[in-house]
Parts: structure tokens; C-alpha cells; sequence
């Protein structure tokens, strides 16, 4: 069994976020399998292994980015938990970093659709890979 | 046959989807494995460094999973300051479906030389050669040389003893974008 469990934040209407924006962003194949290929590979790495090997960063409060290179800069917004911080990851909201920056005001969205989780936990579900049709 | 591997299964029939997955984990695994062997071995990025003649930054590079254009003249050297052997090989995507299935940090570690348990019996004198244990076999039934070393008798590495050989088969250009 994986070490961490993988959630995705859904909205007010129960989209997930994330396949909304890989479809939204228009992924390609190779965005799409590099991402899939690192949440994978999340779910089974200890969480300072994801750190030291540039896998995450923490950007702000308890959100953290992932990062991957691919045909884009892919930066998935998640955190730790928050249901239970030793054993699971949420993400939180989908970006993507152009000239190094994420797009304004991303980070504290993210922060505040953790804290929704926290008051709401149906407004999170299992982790869904990113399909074809995104 | 688990959820995942059913999903890889189904993902790979794309083929630009399989070979783009099959290069994001390669860059995961190598990056991965250096930081897990070096913290095995209980050295820092500069002892390490060091070792390989380079500087703390040059392994802080290496040890990111989005970084792709590694030498092989410096993973040779990183394999030999580690005590371990680099291998590469062409695999199939099936062992690629095992491997996703089995990543960790446990999966990733590889003992040094002194302590392979292939070699630790026949040490009984320092001055005796290091015999190896296991005789030759086809190459067919020849464990995938990623899995991990155990200790039991039957996951043993088996390889040919070559000391007919004194020129390497192939050679490797210095730099091979892999």
C-alpha cells in the first residue's frame, strides 16, 4: 500500500478542479503523462525524498507546488493533508508558471480551498488521473 | 493485477503517452536513487561531490527530477564513489508497470560492494580472491538488474564470469542524452 493517499479539491457545483484544468489548460500527451508519472510517484515517496529531489516546494502557508517540466511549466497547487498531514496530500487548484511566476493570486486560493476542505470534507475526493479526454 | 497497473495498462497503448511517461520516470528514478544511495551511505551533496571530483551545486542539479541531461562519464562516477555498478539497458514497458508499482525508497536502495551479500561469504581472507558464487546461466533467465539485491539464495544476481574478457563489449559515447 502507498504511503500517501491523494485527494482533489471539487468546487461548489462537485468538479474536481484539477481535471478541470488539465481540460481547460488543453494538456498535451506529454504534459499529461508527466503529470500523471510525478502524482504517482508523490504518493509513494517520502515527503522530504519529494522535497530534496525538487518534486515539491512549499510556496506559501501550507501550500506547496508541484513542480514538472514538460511542454509547460506544471505547477498543481496541493498540501499536506489536511485531514491528517503524515499520510495523505490534497490538490488544491491547477497553474501553470510563466516567467517564473504563477498567476496572480493563485496561491492564496489554494490556501483557502484548504481551508474549505478543513470546514467541508466533501468538497474533496479520491484522486482521479488525468485522462485522455482532458 | 491492481487498480494502477490496470490504468498504466490501459494508458500505454498511447504510444506518445507510454515513451513520455517512460522519460519523466527515468528522470524520477536516477534523481531519486542518488539522493536515496547518498543518504544510504550517510554523505552529504558535498562529500559526495567530492568523491566525483565536482562541486555541491553539480549534485544538487543531479538530484532533481526534472533534470535530463546527465552524463554518462558522471553517473560511471557516481556508481563507483557509491560503491555500486551503473546499468543500462533497454527494457520492455511490462517491467516499466512492476517498477511503478513498486517505488519507494526501500526499492531504490542497493547495498555497497562490501556489504553484497553475493560476495560477504567468500570473504573469509583478505588476501584469497573474491570468487563469485553463482554460475552461469542464460541471459533469458536473468532477473531484471533493476530489482533489488535480497539476501535469500534464490534473488541472488547471477552473472558471467568474464576474466577471458579484458576490452568492454560496447562503448558508451561520454554523453548520451538518455
Amino acid at each position: 500500500m502507498d504511503p500517501y493517499e491523494l485527494w482533489d479539491y471539487v468546487d461548489a457545483h462537485g468538479r474536481n478542479v484539477i481535471i478541470e484544468w488539465a481540460k481547460k489548460e488543453k494538456l498535451t500527451t506529454r504534459s499529461r503523462a508527466a503529470l500523471n508519472q510525478r502524482i504517482r510517484r508523490l504518493s509513494q515517496m517520502d515527503y522530504d525524498q519529494a522535497v530534496k529531489t525538487r518534486q515539491i516546494a512549499r510556496i506559501f502557508k501550507h501550500v506547496h507546488k508541484l513542480i514538472i517540466h514538460a511542454d509547460v511549466m506544471l505547477r498543481p497547487m496541493l498540501c499536506r493533508g489536511p485531514v491528517s498531514n503524515l499520510t495523505e496530500y490534497t490538490f488544491l487548484l491547477g497553474a501553470i508558471e510563466f516567467g517564473g511566476k504563477l498567476p496572480k493570486g493563485s496561491k492564496e486560493k489554494a490556501e483557502d480551498h484548504r481551508k474549505i476542505i478543513l470546514a467541508d470534507s466533501g468538497r474533496r475526493r479520491k484522486h482521479e488521473r488525468i485522462p485522455e479526454s482532458a | 493485477m491492481n487498480e494502477f497497473q490496470s490504468q498504466l495498462r490501459e494508458e500505454f497503448c498511447d504510444e506518445e503517452y507510454r515513451y513520455a511517461y517512460a522519460e519523466d520516470f527515468l528522470n524520477t528514478w536516477i534523481a531519486t536513487q542518488i539522493v536515496t544511495l547518498r543518504e544510504q551511505r550517510k554523505l552529504n551533496q558535498t562529500e559526495l561531490a567530492q568523491l566525483i571530483g565536482t562541486k555541491q551545486p553539480g549534485i544538487s542539479r543531479l538530484e532533481n527530477v526534472n533534470h535530463s541531461n546527465w552524463r554518462v562519464d558522471t553517473l560511471k562516477r557516481i556508481a563507483r564513489a557509491l560503491g555500486v555498478r551503473l546499468c543500462i539497458s533497454f527494457e520492455t514497458f511490462g517491467t516499466l508497470v512492476m517498477q511503478d508499482e513498486k517505488f519507494c525508497r526501500e526499492y531504490l536502495q542497493r547495498p555497497k560492494f562490501e556489504d553484497d551479500p553475493v560476495f560477504l561469504a567468500d570473504r573469509t581472507d583478505k588476501h584469497h580472491r573474491i570468487e563469485p558464487r553463482m554460475e552461469t546461466e542464460s541471459t533469458e533467465s536473468m532477473p531484471n538488474a533493476n530489482l533489488p539485491c535480497t539476501t535469500t539464495e534464490s534473488n541472488l544476481l547471477q552473472f558471467r564470469s568474464r576474466t577471458d574478457i579484458t576490452e568492454p563489449e560496447f562503448e558508451l559515447p561520454s554523453e548520451v542524452a538518455i
